[in-house]
């Protein structure tokens, strides 16, 4: 191939956001209406990225995975997770427990992809007050962790650093 | 690969591809493509990751598949979308190309058409997941509502459409000493006793609909009432209740809130309290500082001593007035303030207020005006003195602050919609500009507020409480109204105010010939006539009325407001000799017939009590006609008459006539004016005798014979006495005295019909009291000569009776 494909993966609770997040990123659209994924949608996107090392300029293919939100009738296939070099963790900040479960779905990914990246989304921005978001930011950083890239408060409905996620942790992948 | 298997598992829409160790297709089935990404890609010999990308990340999983180390790999649930079709969901399952039992390096991919199944899928997970999130969003907003209902310190109570208690919060439960659980269920009239009283103006206020969120009721407002307890303790609350209308019935019913006003209750009538106490500790003596003030006044003073008296009064008078704002700011606050609902005259209203001003204006030079539009209602109902107040207060203010320029008062007046069971149809507005000094934009928000003024330099420079504008804007409001004003300045202000009120102009009229059926009623005519508004003005006359019956007593006074005089009332003789020691009039009305005392008695005495200079003029209302109409021969004392019913005109006639500046009194060309009076020849004027009769007979319990008898023996006896006391108080130089005894000589012979006894008399009190010395004794010779020609023509008439 001539370009270098990447896999990465959307994590999260059910109805956080994911698939809202990719079709800003992708489509530049959003949609209020709510619809449930389910199994795994797969979407491409040609970015550029430059290898800070080689001072080159790269052109990669991402292979962006929409997996099913975690629910009560199944848990997530560890097979969707097969060969990904980095996920996007996302929560709904409206959600505290989406975004407790954030923790979890790194752990999962991780155990697949020991070398992976992780950023984390916490999703839906625009509907907080600013002060609680810096908040949030602060409580779910796992900087400890060497997978981690960054966490962001992204909104998919306004485009709010949905492209800064996306960008960030591609350049932690190269 | 076998065709018939191919074709059983086409059938069940599987596909397969065999891939060798580097992803190239070594076998596919006929209708791969048709679950593949892309489906021109499908050729053997080509990357099958191209048609799948789903399979880029598995090279390690393959690897180990190829070796045996892994069985399978799958990949379930994978969404095929192309814009033409609908949605395809593919299952994928990887393992090793098993031959004859053993491992290959070869690798087999079975693709599945799972659709339908997916499909399944999405609605159970699309519903489970919009229910949980739902339920979540109403837990938490149920959650964020009780915390507020629960948090709250005023009582909250939730009932029923039908008056039943659901719900209350922990205020709700500590004020009224119940659990939730032993209150719900019961009627909320165990609680609030009264309620039915307010259940349909809390039905009527239902239905205001919003866009939003359908009808909403306003909280009416808060009510004063008392709350039952548990334990029967009853507790003074204000409640404000609203109706809660949502399309659930279960979600239906009433909210009452309900506030202890347990403490502000006691904190309001020890304020009302404190302040009656105070109200009279002040006034008691400030009273006699002004009382005194005024006497001494009147003593012999120096013109510095009397400048300075004159400063203890205003002083005094300053000082009440402010007790009085204070007193009526704080009874208006609590809302004691009782207003009247009388019909009155607006335009004299107004023009009291100006007079009262005018002096002041006059002596800054500044000029008043009065302009109003034509229409202006004459009569409205209302509190008279409340809107004065108001218009005293703003015109005072107008020319406290004003140096040099105008005043001027503009009043309008429109129709206003009148709702349900109102019954104020107009709206008056008020103006007062003026061109004085102004008032800075970022203070007039502070001026309506009590104890404000527009800075304390202010206060300094004019004087004041403060109290003035915050009282206009209370009376204002509670007169239906509101206040407010444009200033700019050094250019001038202009407060404007308005009131609604009810106009009864034609409903007077009708109310009158209601009762035309007594005789002594007075009637006026179809239309209140064009009077002259200004005859007060021309001729300032002080007008006391004396009339018992209420009806003419509102008739008459309502013809004076409008001629501009204010006049005051006595019901009978005895108030109105009361009043004129009081204060001095000028003129009196004088009704007939009276309780405790009638009119012609009263006449009697006011002619014995005050001397002609100070005494006022008295016009006789009467209901007959007994009286003749020339004035002449009018029993002494009495200046004038009107015959009821009369009608406004005569009323203005009859004051115009006599239209006295108090300074003033007869001079001696008067007392030709008497002598001129004396046509009559006759020595006695029969028809007084059968006045007197006349009036006797009136009262059931006298016998109206003896009683003349009585009248003329009396007369006969006192009479000499009289003359004699003259003599000798004429003689002694005793001129006050002297004065005294001619004036009752001249009323009581005048009443006996001897009218030229009465007028000799009365020359003779002339004389007196313009120190004719020299013409006295010679006019006390004419009366004892008269009476003797009296008492024998009294004698002859006597045995007539």
């Amino acid at each position: 191939m001539s370009t270098i494909s990447k896999k990465i993966c959307l994590i999260g609770d059910y109805g956080v956001g994911k698939t809202s997040l990719i079709r800003r990123f992708v489509d530049r659209q959003f949609s209020d209406k709510y619809l449930s994924t389910v199994g795994v949608k797969i979407s491409r996107k040609s970015v550029e990225a430059t290898d800070s090392q080689q001072q080159k300029k790269l052109k990669l293919q991402l292979l962006i995975w929409d997996i099913e939100g975690s629910n009560k009738f199944k848990g997530i296939s560890k097979s969707y997770f097969q060969g990904a070099t980095g996920a996007i963790i996302v929560g709904d900040v409206t959600r505290p427990e989406s975004l407790d479960n954030i923790s979890e779905h790194l752990q999962r990914f991780l155990k697949v992809n020991p070398q992976g990246k992780a950023a984390i989304a916490l999703n839906k921005s625009d509907l907080i007050d600013a002060e609680f978001l810096e908040k949030y930011r602060y409580l779910y950083s796992f900087s400890n962790n060497s997978s981690f890239v960054s966490t962001n408060t992204t909104s998919a409905k306004t485009g709010t650093n949905v492209d800064e996620i996306f960008q960030s942790l591609t350049h932690s992948m190269i | 690969m076998n065709s018939l298997f191919t074709n059983i598992l086409s059938l069940r829409r599987i596909e397969y591809l065999i891939i060798n160790e580097h992803w190239k297709i070594i076998e596919l089935s006929p209708k791969i493509n048709t679950l593949a990404d892309s489906s021109n890609e499908i050729q053997v010999g080509k990357d099958v990751r191209i048609g799948f990308p789903e399979l880029i990340g598995v090279e390690a999983i393959a690897k180990d598949i190829i070796t045996g180390e892994q069985d399978n790999f799958e990949l379930k649930g994978v969404i095929r979308t192309e814009k033409s079709v609908n949605p395809i969901y593919i299952d994928i399952c990887i393992a090793n190309n098993i031959k004859n039992n053993q491992i290959s390096n070869e690798l087999l991919i079975v693709v599945e058409d799972v659709t339908e199944r997916m499909l399944l899928e999405q609605s159970l997970v699309q519903g489970a997941n919009e229910a949980n999130l739902l339920l979540r969003t109403l837990t938490a907003s149920k959650q964020y509502i009780d915390q507020v209902v629960t948090s709250m310190a005023d009582a909250l109570l939730v009932t029923t459409p039908s008056g039943r208690i659901k719900t209350i919060n922990r205020s709700a439960q500590i004020l009224l000493e119940y659990d939730e659980v032993e209150i719900c269920g019961e009627s909320i009239s165990i609680i609030l006793r009264e309620i039915e009283n307010w259940q349909e103006e809390i039905e009527q206020r239902g239905n205001i609909k919003t866009p939003l969120f359908g009808p909403i009721t306003p909280l009416i407002k808060e009510v004063e009432t008392f709350c039952q307890t548990k334990n029967g303790n009853k507790i003074p609350v204000a409640f404000s209740c609203s109706k809660v209308q949502t399309e659930i019935e279960h979600f239906q019913g009433y909210v009452y809130i309900l506030r202890d006003m347990t403490v502000r209750k006691q904190a309001e009538l020890a304020k009302q309290e404190f302040l009656a106490m105070i109200s009279h500790e002040i006034r008691t003596p400030v009273a006699a500082v002004i009382g005194i003030a005024e006497i001494l006044f009147n003593t012999d003073l120096t013109k510095h001593q009397g400048e300075l008296v004159e400063t203890i009064s205003n002083s005094g008078k300053a000082l009440l007035e402010i007790i009085n704002d204070i007193l009526d700011f704080s009874k208006i606050e609590s809302g004691k303030l009782e207003f009247e609902e009388e019909p009155f005259h607006l335009i004299s209203c107004i023009e009291e207020a100006i007079s009262l001003l005018a002096p002041k204006a006059k002596e800054k030079g500044l000029e008043l005006i009065f302009s109003h539009n034509p229409d202006l209602p004459q009569l409205i109902i209302g509190d008279i003195s409340r809107l004065r107040q108001i218009l005293i207060n703003l015109l005072s203010n107008a020319i406290k602050f004003t140096e040099t320029g105008s005043v001027e008062i503009s009043v309008t007046s429109r129709k206003r919609q009148v709702i349900g069971n109102e019954t104020k149809d107009c709206e008056i507005q008020f103006a007062v500009k003026d061109t004085g000094i102004g008032i800075p934009r970022n203070r007039i928000d502070r001026l309506f507020k009590a104890f404000s003024q527009v800075n304390s330099s202010i206060t300094r420079k004019y004087g004041g409480t403060g109290l003035g504008l915050a009282i206009c804007k209370q009376l204002s409001e509670l007169m239906g109204g509101k206040i407010w004003l444009d200033s700019e300045l050094n250019k001038g202000s202009t407060f404007y105010f308005t009131i609604t009120t009810r106009v009864i102009q034609t409903q007077l009229s009708k109310e009158w010939e209601r009762e035309s059926n007594e005789s002594d009623v007075i009637t006026i005519g179809d239309e209140v006539g064009v009077i002259d508004t200004t005859i007060a003005e021309q001729y300032p006359l002080k007008i006391l009325l004396v009339e018992d019956y209420a009806t003419n007593q509102k008739i008459i006074t309502l013809m004076l407001q409008q001629m501009g005089y204010q006049a005051d009332i006595a019901n009978n003789g005895l108030e109105a000799l009361a009043a004129l020691r009081r204060h001095s009039y000028d003129v009196i009305l004088m009704d007939m017939q009276m309780p405790q005392m009638d009119g012609m008695t009263a006449t009697q005495q006011i002619i014995q009590e005050w001397e002609p200079s100070v005494r006022p003029r008295i016009i006789l209302l009467t209901a007959s006609i007994i009286l003749r109409k020339s004035t002449s021969d009018l029993p002494y004392g009495i200046d004038d008459y009107l015959a009821k019913p009369f009608r406004i005109e005569e009323l203005v006639q009859v004051l115009t006539k006599y239209h006295l500046n108090k300074e003033n009194f007869r001079k001696v060309s008067d007392i030709s004016e008497i002598e001129s009076h004396n046509q009559n020849d006759s020595i006695i004027d029969a028809t007084a005798l059968q006045e007197i009769y006349r009036i006797a007979d009136f009262n059931c319990a006298v016998n109206a014979r003896e009683f003349l008898i009585e009248t003329i023996d009396d007369y006969l006896e006192e009479t000499p006495k009289s003359l004699q006391d003259i003599q000798i108080a004429f003689n002694k130089d005793n001129f006050k005295t002297l004065q005294r005894l001619a004036h009752t000589l001249s009323s009581s012979s005048a009443t006996l019909g001897a009218s030229k006894l009465a007028d000799l008399s009365a020359q003779l009190e002339m004389m007196i009291v313009s120190e004719m010395w020299q013409s006295l004794p010679e006019q006390i010779a004419k009366v004892e000569a008269e009476y003797l020609h009296v008492k024998g023509a009294l004698q002859q008439k006597r045995e007539k009776y």
